[in-house]
């Protein structure tokens, strides 16, 4: 079974300024930075989450619908993996079955 | 006198920060075109690092050293090109670098510019040795311009005009403290006050005092046809002042995590202990020094 919990990439430096956030990747030569919507979603990319728990907490933060809140957690998250800021599912699998 | 130790026949002990380094070099007129260029920065400190600098006539592998060269890795970093024989050892126990170097790397219109890496070098490898931890001073990529006793600093990408300013600024309004690079302190209890210091790196203006003083304000140059300040937010500053950090480089050492770490700890703590300003100019020194009061007008509207 895949697990599709979001954990944030072990090679990336972060930095919250003014509600938004800063990622740096570990060899220094990119920056991203992310707004106010995807710097909460960062935060929650703790390795605890699936897209779906993530969404459901912003609906509760933000007043917005559950598929409005859904639709952006997964254009965030599809970002930030396309810059490879998360860790893939692969990664968190072999955590878990390691951890045994 | 205690001069005699700073200087002798073939060494020179030169300041970098709270490093001393010596410089011993063999060759005549190498040596002398060193201890000119660095004749502010002489200490009589005990050395903390040594760089000893030999220089070949001849292009090709240094004799005795055929396929031993271990400078490659290092190359990239100094900007030496693959076609130039170079090779450079360091030994930690006695904190010994020593470069062996074609003598037309210091021929070119750069002159002794290369040396402004090997500084580096020495100056981060002596400071981590001395005091594992954060450098208490950082190299930022500026022209430092002293004013009233305090220093401004202009910083930005390489063609933006730092030397520009420093030229303009140097004229009338104030005494440039380098056009390259300065060393910069981390905030300091009790107001997260910071300190700008000369740093013996080269840039095109020669070397005209060598001080401490405090920072007065942060700029961060645009070229423009017009004459323009504006107060960057913190993100923005974070994220323009951060290129400008020169990373702290060690022998035989790739950038590493707690080296990206450093300086983003350096550009976060000085971006939120001081504010930036963009500083969009013209070669016009008269209007460029009409942006101080700007200044001094939008930091007593922040007051």
């Amino acid at each position: 079974m895949v697990d599709d919990r979001v954990a944030r990439a072990e090679d990336i430096i972060w930095r919250e300024i003014d509600n938004e956030i800063a990622v740096i990747r570990d060899d220094g030569l990119a920056v991203y930075v992310l707004n106010k919507t995807a710097a909460r979603i960062w935060k929650m990319c703790d390795g605890s989450l699936r897209p779906d728990e993530i969404a459901a907490k912003l609906c509760e933060e933000y007043d917005v619908s559950i598929d409005r809140a859904s639709a952006d957690v997964e254009n965030a998250l599809a970002g930030m993996r396309a810059k490879g800021l998360l860790k893939c599912a692969d990664d968190l699998t072999r955590k878990g079955t390691s951890a045994g | 006198m205690s001069v005699s130790r700073a200087v002798s026949n073939h060494t020179i002990q030169i300041q970098i920060g709270e490093i001393c380094a010596a410089l011993v070099c063999h060759d005549a007129d190498m040596f002398a075109r060193l201890k000119e260029a660095y004749h502010l920065f002489l200490s009589d400190k005990a050395a903390d690092i040594t760089l000893q600098l030999d220089v070949l006539d001849q292009p090709g592998h240094p004799e005795g050293d055929e396929g031993s060269l271990q400078g490659d890795f290092l190359r990239e970093m100094l900007n030496i090109g693959k076609n130039r024989s170079f090779d450079i050892t360091y030994n930690p126990a006695s904190r010994k670098f020593r470069v062996m170097v074609e003598r037309s790397m210091f021929t070119s219109s750069l002159k002794l510019r290369p040396m402004n890496q090997l500084i580096r070098l020495c100056y981060y490898t002596g400071t981590r040795s001395e005091q594992p931890g954060r450098p208490p001073w950082m190299l930022v990529h500026s022209c430092g311009i002293l004013r009233k006793g305090k220093a401004l600093i202009f910083t930005g990408p390489s063609e933006i005009g730092k030397t520009t300013v420093g030229r303009l600024c140097g004229e009338d309004y104030g005494v440039p403290l380098n056009d390259e690079m300065v060393l910069l302190s981390w905030p300091r209890p009790p107001d997260r006050g910071l300190l700008v210091k000369s740093a013996p790196i080269l840039g095109e203006l020669p070397f005209t005092t060598n001080t401490i003083v405090p920072l007065s304000g942060v700029f961060l140059l645009k070229q423009s046809k017009r004459i323009a300040v504006r107060r960057l937010g913190r993100m923005e500053a974070y994220l323009r002042f951060l290129y400008q950090i020169i990373t702290p480089m060690y022998f035989k050492e790739p950038i590493t995590r707690a080296i990206v770490s450093l300086t983003e700890e350096f550009a976060d703590e000085v971006t939120r202990a001081t504010p930036f300003f963009e500083l969009e100019f013209t070669m016009d020194k008269n209007l460029l020094w009409e942006v101080e009061s700007k200044v001094n007008e939008l930091k007593a509207a922040e007051a």
